[in-house]
């Protein structure tokens, strides 16, 4: 009987531990990410469906740090201490510029926005393409010196839950300073 | 008492008579020396041989003209009556010494010294694989330390087994005297290659590798030149240049050798190679650099893996041939040369002014002309407005004919970036153009040699030129399948470069570019308002590159 209830502790420990919010650490940021969340592999990576044209390219685009809740696809980048990554304004022109294609071919669903979370600033980023939604962000600290740049893909029928995952993510961005 | 039986005794008669006969008919034939008669197999290898390399009577070895190899097959031949036959290799081997008649003996001579040619011994070999037959001559030539003063030795060495302890040089010819190559041995080991020097000069060189400025002084390679000398009854009738092998000895000392055994010679002579020959890859333009100026070849050529039966590496068969001499790369202009020639359409004073005006236009919506020359013989633009798609990206709108104008170019204004796939993409685009397409092949042509894409931005003028339009032509049908997609992850890749490795957006969106682009499209830039062109292009690291050419 003890054994039993050993074991059915150790199961119950076990899946609490798997449902555990996952932490997203590096050595300037530490930002959490929802239940379910778990890190994918360079194999999965490289699996996830792409730009087949984009194969030309030296190197396949990936973030350096990628995540996967359901269908919904999370990459960050590292942390950026440059002054150039760190004007957010000029990341918005570049951004806007780059992404005039897509008004070009009919598609209007390009957005941008630097917007005040608090005392902290984000550039934010809205499109889609091919029924995918992109949410794209430039999160940066108070003294402008540090930012976390990241990407969430999204079928667009979870649009809703991305959004929900983008401000939770958002929320959670704590710079190591 | 025993009884006489007549009838018996008259049936042992021609018995007798029989042994008789067949006694006196062998003694005759053995009186006579007539060959026995060969086993089947020998009897078919035989004619085979014969049929070959038929004798001639008055092309004896001393005959023959000098400076080509001596035809062997008619000066020896077989000895038929001393097969040994075994199978080797999946091949039916034959095995025979030369016909002792013919008092034949070979052995090398390295530069002046001349090896001793009792140390030596040949051998045919006949193979097939019962399809086709091959005969060579094998000459082994053992060292003076193996053989010790015992000549009974050199009968432990064949081609199907060699002694544990065989030091020595084993060479293949072909029946008619060429060298197909040889193997060197050490204490039973085979050794490595010598370096083969395709420099036919017969003296015995000692080249000093200091001529470099990097490389040790005391470092020197020695070069061997090779001989086959032949011999009648032991005295020298001639010799034959076969090749010239080098090592490398520090302070006099062969490297990592040693021993009076030098290394074999490669199995073709100088300049040649086994196997069929190959194109050498043509001399690029424009040459890298290499540190040292005169430094020697260092390729080692690693022994073979020893047969593993005890027995002798087998010949090769193969043809020695000559590689076609390397050319220059036919299809490499020089790239200075194409910017000088493809400035003259898109950086006269006319396209410097225009690009100026895009640029000061107010705001930071896109604003670009059309740059129309007037005539396909002209060199002069016409006076194209510059427009604005709004808050859109800039569309040109191509023309070719006389009123508007020939669009061979045009020019648009960006904030950060460099040109996109769709600025390339353009210059394609407009091929389908349908005053274009009825306006004829040299109206096409001309098109496609003088077309160009100009973007300004504040810092910087980039210019697209295409450069194979094969190439932009097939990614183009992949750019249709899905240009969002390929815009898209364009802009992706730019990001992430200016992310990662922290560039800015002109030279993000360059290096994404010439990453797709390369080799399709010949990207230009210079600082803005100027006509001060440096070459863009992304090396095999995937670093960006800048070539400044002399007349900018």
């Amino acid at each position: 009987m003890k054994k039993l209830l050993v074991i059915i502790l150790l199961s119950t420990t076990g899946t609490i531990t798997c449902k555990a919010q996952l932490i997203h650490r590096t050595e300037d940021v530490k930002l959490t990410l929802p239940n379910g969340t778990y890190k994918l592999t360079k194999q999965q990576v490289d699996a996830l469906s792409g730009i087949k044209l984009f194969n030309k390219l030296n190197q396949p685009y990936y973030f350096p740090y990628n995540y996967k809740i359901g269908d919904i696809v999370i990459g960050l980048f590292n942390v950026n201490k440059d002054s150039m990554n760190n004007d957010l304004p000029r990341e918005k022109r570049f951004q806007d510029e780059g992404y005039l294609f897509l008004k070009k071919y009919g598609n209007n669903s390009y957005k941008s926005e630097i917007k005040s979370l608090g005392k902290k600033q984000v550039l934010l980023i809205s499109y889609t393409v091919h029924d995918t939604g992109y949410y794209h962000f430039f999160y940066q600290n108070e003294s402008k010196t540090l930012s976390q740049a990241g990407e969430i893909k999204y079928p667009k029928t979870d649009e809703e839950k991305a959004t929900a995952l983008l401000n939770e993510i958002l929320n959670s961005i704590r710079f190591i300073e | 008492m025993m009884k006489f039986n007549f009838k018996k005794s008259i049936l042992k008669i021609p018995f007798f008579l029989i042994l008789l006969f067949s006694i006196i008919i062998y003694s005759c034939r053995k009186g006579n020396k007539e060959p026995a008669r060969l086993p089947a197999p020998l009897n078919d290898a035989k004619s085979w041989y014969e049929s070959v390399y038929p004798a001639n009577s008055g092309n004896s070895l001393q005959n023959q003209a000098a400076g080509k190899s001596r035809d062997l097959s008619q000066w020896i031949k077989p000895d038929w009556q001393h097969p040994v036959m075994y199978n080797r290799y999946g091949q039916s081997v034959i095995e025979m010494p030369v016909d002792p008649e013919a008092k034949f003996g070979s052995s090398y001579q390295l530069n002046k010294k001349r090896c001793n040619p009792a140390y030596s011994r040949s051998y045919y070999l006949l193979m097939t694989d019962g399809k086709k037959r091959e005969a060579y001559i094998l000459t082994i030539i053992a060292d003076s330390a193996y053989i010790n003063n015992d000549l009974s030795k050199l009968d432990h060495n064949t081609y199907r087994k060699h002694d544990p302890d065989f030091s020595g040089t084993i060479l293949y010819f072909t029946p008619r005297g060429s060298y197909l190559g040889g193997y060197g041995y050490r204490n039973g080991q085979l050794m490595a290659s010598g370096t083969e020097d395709t420099d036919t000069n017969k003296t015995p060189r000692v080249q000093n590798v200091n001529t470099g400025r990097l490389i040790a002084n005391t470092v020197k390679q020695v070069c061997t030149d090779w001989y086959v000398v032949y011999y009648v009854d032991g005295v020298y009738q001639c010799d034959e240049y076969l090749t010239t092998t080098c090592v490398n000895v520090d302070d006099g000392n062969p490297s990592g050798s040693g021993g009076n055994t030098p290394p074999p010679p490669p199995p073709c002579p100088p300049g040649m190679h086994v196997g069929p020959p190959v194109t050498p890859p043509c001399i690029p333009l424009a040459v890298e650099s290499v540190e040292g100026g005169n430094r020697l070849k260092t390729n080692y050529v690693p022994p073979p893996p020893p047969p593993g039966d005890g027995g002798m590496p087998p010949p090769t068969a193969q043809v020695c041939s000559v590689d076609p001499p390397r050319q220059p790369c036919p299809s490499a202009p020089d790239p200075c040369e194409l910017l000088k020639k493809a400035k003259q359409k898109f950086a006269t004073a006319f396209n410097t002014q225009r690009n100026a005006d895009v640029l000061a236009k107010p705001g930071t919506n896109e604003y670009g002309s059309n740059l129309n020359l007037t005539s396909l013989s002209a060199n002069t633009y016409m006076n194209t407005p510059i427009t604005t798609n709004g808050t859109n990206s800039w569309m040109p709108n191509f023309t070719w004919n006389s009123t508007n104008g020939f669009s061979i170019g045009s020019v648009h204004r960006h904030q950060s970036a460099g040109p996109s796939p769709n600025d390339v993409f353009s210059l394609i685009d407009h091929l389908s153009n349908p005053d274009l397409v009825t306006s004829g092949a040299s109206s096409i042509k001309f098109y496609r040699d003088n077309a160009y894409a100009t973007i300004v931005s504040n810092t910087t003028t980039y210019t697209v030129t295409v450069s194979n339009w094969a190439i932009l032509s097939q990614m183009f049908l992949d750019y249709n399948q899905d240009r969002n997609g390929y815009e898209e992850a364009f802009q992706n890749k730019a990001t992430e470069y200016k992310n990662k490795m922290n560039l800015d957006e002109a030279s993000a969106t360059n290096k994404a570019l010439m990453e797709i682009f390369s080799g399709a499209i010949n990207l230009y830039k210079s600082p803005s308002n100027s006509t001060n062109y440096v070459i863009t292009d992304i090396d095999k690291n995937g670093k960006l590159t800048i070539t400044t050419c002399p007349d900018k």
